[in-house]
This record gives structure tokens, sequence and C-alpha cells, in this order.
């Protein structure tokens, strides 16, 4: 548990672990891990900004997640919670099977305004 | 902390009731490689298991603050585990190797799969082997059009062992194996004759296990493969009954051309667990992964995601990506195209 915050944490989510729950030899380094989270976090603000969300990153362990308008904000520590926090945001179920989300995922930076 | 290959494995037997889940595991445990597993059940019934160790539990659950039924904390089931690994630990019990629990025959599977993937201190020593389900022969169809409970325990099967063939209708069978293989279509299907089963057949790969990893998605693959040949050359002429709630489950293979990024995957895959979890009863498959050569296996049930794999090397001459789902009342072409847009938004950062 993070003694300054109190948020427990039990190892890495399987999204950010490497394979084999990070102890194979695939495992990525501290560096990699790194790059590879600063590259979620941009990939992941591209799907919010159609929820007219953003996410951030907090002490690389936890996202902080707002309304692009500002107001609450709402700590996640993986991606399923994250899931989580943007529907409390937002007030709806974010859905990747949204033909409207799809639609704009398909059409390209220029047509990607929000849902 | 071991290599998750080291952790104990746990080989879940399920099936409803009076499947012959017991006189399955009887069978299973006269077989020389099953001499170091300790067993959990969750009663003592009629018929008595002939093993140096076995042990019951009370059932008890914990729902976690989610509410969803698929991420629940079975108390009992870690309470047991965690007594065996403590006796284990101060040496009171022989040092086994493999654990084996017997669910209820109307428990829904996937608290317990649960459970093993995500308790903070079992994850540390135990990791899902394989699920074995028993499905009457006789009984099977029925059990499947009432109980929606018999469904599930078909759908997060690794193996299905169907039993009572030799007084079942041939014809009754049939529609079985059609049956089962629309629910599960990767799942191995063995056919128990006179309570004789081949049990070397029953426990010989496991996802997770080094040596045997590869054989076992090679057999996903040409299972789901086979049993689509089959829906095609039939022109899903079959009747549908409307009436059977398992109607709409239904399971399909998505092959991709080119790598996949992984963040982008990670990214989709939480998210439709997120919207849709409990209707995604299962997804599985081989990537081809961008920038990693040997290929990243990956393995779910409902919200319950294992820890993705790697293989030392391809299984085959394909390098496409194939991922397996079962899902409830969900359109292929819908997650196909949603996944495939997040991909390509992958490819846009790049």
């Amino acid at each position: 548990m993070c003694a300054l915050c109190g948020v427990f944490s039990d190892g890495p989510h399987w999204t950010e672990a490497g394979t084999d729950a990070g102890r194979s030899t695939a495992a990525p380094s501290g560096r990699e891990r790194h790059l590879e989270r600063a590259r979620r976090l941009a990939l992941l603000n591209r799907v919010l900004g159609l929820y007219g969300c953003a996410a951030d990153d907090w002490a690389g362990a936890h996202y902080m997640v707002q309304r692009r308008s500002g107001g609450a904000t709402e700590m996640a520590s993986d991606l399923p919670t994250l899931w989580a926090a943007l529907e409390s945001l937002t007030g709806q179920a974010p859905d990747p099977l949204d033909p409207a989300l799809v639609a704009r995922l398909e059409g390209g930076p220029a047509e990607r305004g929000a849902l | 902390m071991a290599a998750y290959a080291k952790l104990t494995p746990v080989i879940v037997v399920t099936g409803f009731l009076g499947s012959g889940k017991t006189t399955l595991l009887n069978r299973m445990l006269r077989h020389p490689s099953l001499a170091d597993a300790a067993v959990l059940v969750n009663e003592f019934g009629a018929v008595g298991l002939d093993h140096f160790l076995v042990e019951a539990m009370d059932e008890n659950t914990v729902l976690l603050e989610s509410g969803c039924l698929c991420c629940t904390i079975r108390g009992d089931l870690k309470d047991s585990i965690l007594a065996l690994n403590s006796r284990r630990a101060r040496g009171e019990i022989p040092p086994y190797r493999q654990l084996i629990v017997e669910t209820t025959g109307l428990a829904d599977p996937a608290p317990i799969l649960f459970t093993l993937s995500a308790d903070t201190v079992l994850k540390h020593h135990y990791r899902l082997g394989s699920v074995i389900t028993t499905v009457d022969g006789v009984n099977g169809l029925s059990q499947l059009d009432r109980h929606p409970e018999s469904v599930k325990q078909a759908t997060v099967a690794d193996r299905i062992v169907l039993t009572k063939s030799d007084i079942a209708e041939a014809a009754t069978l049939e529609r079985l194996r059609a049956r089962l293989a629309r629910l599960n279509g990767s799942a191995e299907l063995i056919v128990a004759v006179n309570g004789q089963v081949d049990v070397p057949r029953l426990l010989r790969a496991d996802v997770y296990d080094p040596r045997t990893k590869g054989a076992e998605v090679r057999r996903w693959l040409a299972a789901e493969a086979k049993k689509d040949a089959a829906e095609a050359g039939a022109g899903h002429a079959h009747a549908h009954d409307v009436s059977r709630h398992d109607e709409h489950i239904r399971s399909f293979t998505l092959s991709f051309e080119g790598a996949l990024d992984w963040t982008a995957f990670g990214i989709w895959l939480t998210m439709l667990l997120h919207s849709h979890g409990e209707r995604v009863l299962r997804v599985k498959g081989i990537l081809n992964v961008a920038g990693i050569e040997a290929p990243v296996v990956v393995n779910g049930v409902q919200h319950v995601v294992h820890p993705p794999i790697h293989l030392a090397a391809w299984p085959g001459e394909d390098r496409r990506s194939h991922i397996v789902f079962i899902v409830d009342d969900l359109a292929q072409v819908d997650i196909e195209r949603s996944l495939a847009a997040f991909n390509r938004l992958a490819a846009e950062a790049a």
C-alpha cells in the first residue's frame, strides 16, 4: 500500500505487466514501462476525448481522469478502473462497440469530434 | 516470487448435478499423474473419493463492491486453499504439486476462476491449470435448455467430458455434440464410455504449462476451424429454438492479418469487458503483437483476464492473430470492426 495516499496496489494490471505477469524474460524494463505508459496515455486520450474527457499520469502509478471542461477528478489505478471512472464522470457506459464511436475512430483525426 | 509456470496448477472440475463429476474424479485420481494432487470438494457426497488428501469446503461467498457476479471472491474456496497451503508449508500434509477443485453442480464457475486469479495471496501460490466440465449425455440437452449454470459450465471448459454415452440415444448425443460445439467449439470433447475416460488426454495440455502451451493453442484453433467448417457445410440450416436461453450464445474466431498493437488491444479489451463483460463469456487467442517476434496468448473468462503468456515460437506457419470469442448476443462483425478501429488508432499514433 502507498503510505502517502493509502491506495492499495497489488502488482501491475495484465495490460501493463508484459507477458507471464511480468515474470518472464519478456518483462519490460523500467524505462520501457515508462515509455509504454506514456504511449498508452496518448492512445487513451484519443478515446477519452470522444467523451469530452482526458487522463493524466499521477506518479507513474495512477491515472487522473477529468472532464475537459474541468470539475471533479477521478483516480484510476488501471484500465478497468479508468473505464469505471469515465462512466462515473459522464454518466454513460463507454462502449467500444458503439457504432458512433467506431465510426469516429475509423474516420481519422479530422472527423474525431466528441460523441 | 515463483515464476508463473512454477505456481501450483489448479484443475477445476465442474458439471451439472448428476453429470458424473465424482465418478470422473475417482477415475482421474487413480492415474499416476495425479498422485501428487490434493482435492477440494464442496461436500463429501455419496460416492467417496479414494485419495490421500480430500478436503471439503463450506460454501460462503463475498460479493465485491462492484456487485458483478463473475467478480465474486469465493470465500470458501479461498479459505480452504489457504488452509491447505499453510498445512503444506508446515509439512503437516504431503507436498502436493497440483490441486483439483470440484464445484457443486449448481456452481457458476466464473467466481471460482476469479478467486484463483484475483485473490491477493492465492495468486502468488496458485494458477489456473484447466477447466474440465462433465456434461450428461442423457440429460445434457434439457439441462442446457433450463439451467444457465449448465451453459456457463460448458462455455468456460477447456475439456468437456460427455458422460453416460453408453446409455444415451445416438441421435441425442449427436444433437448434444452439435450444441456444445456451437457453445464452445474450442473445447476438446472427450467421450466417457461405461465410466471409462482417457485420463492422459484429459490432462495432457495446459495453456500455462511451458511444455504444452503451444500444443494447447494449436488445439483451440483447430477445434474452432473444424466447427466453423461444419457450420458452413450445414449452411446454418439447423432449427433455431428461440425459447432456449442459450440461443444467442455462440463461439467464433476472429483472424487478423498483420500485427496487432498490444497497447491498443489492452485498451480495447478492457473497455469491451467493462461494458459487455457479462456477455463475453470467454475470450482466448494467439496474437501477433507488433514488435514482438514470438506470439502472445491471451485467455479470459468474463471480466477475468489471466496473465498473457509468450509462446517460445509460433505453433505453425500461420502468423495471423486468431481470437476465439464465446459471446451472448454480441455480433461478430461489431467486435471485429471495433478492434480493427482501435488498432488503426495505434497505427496513426506510431
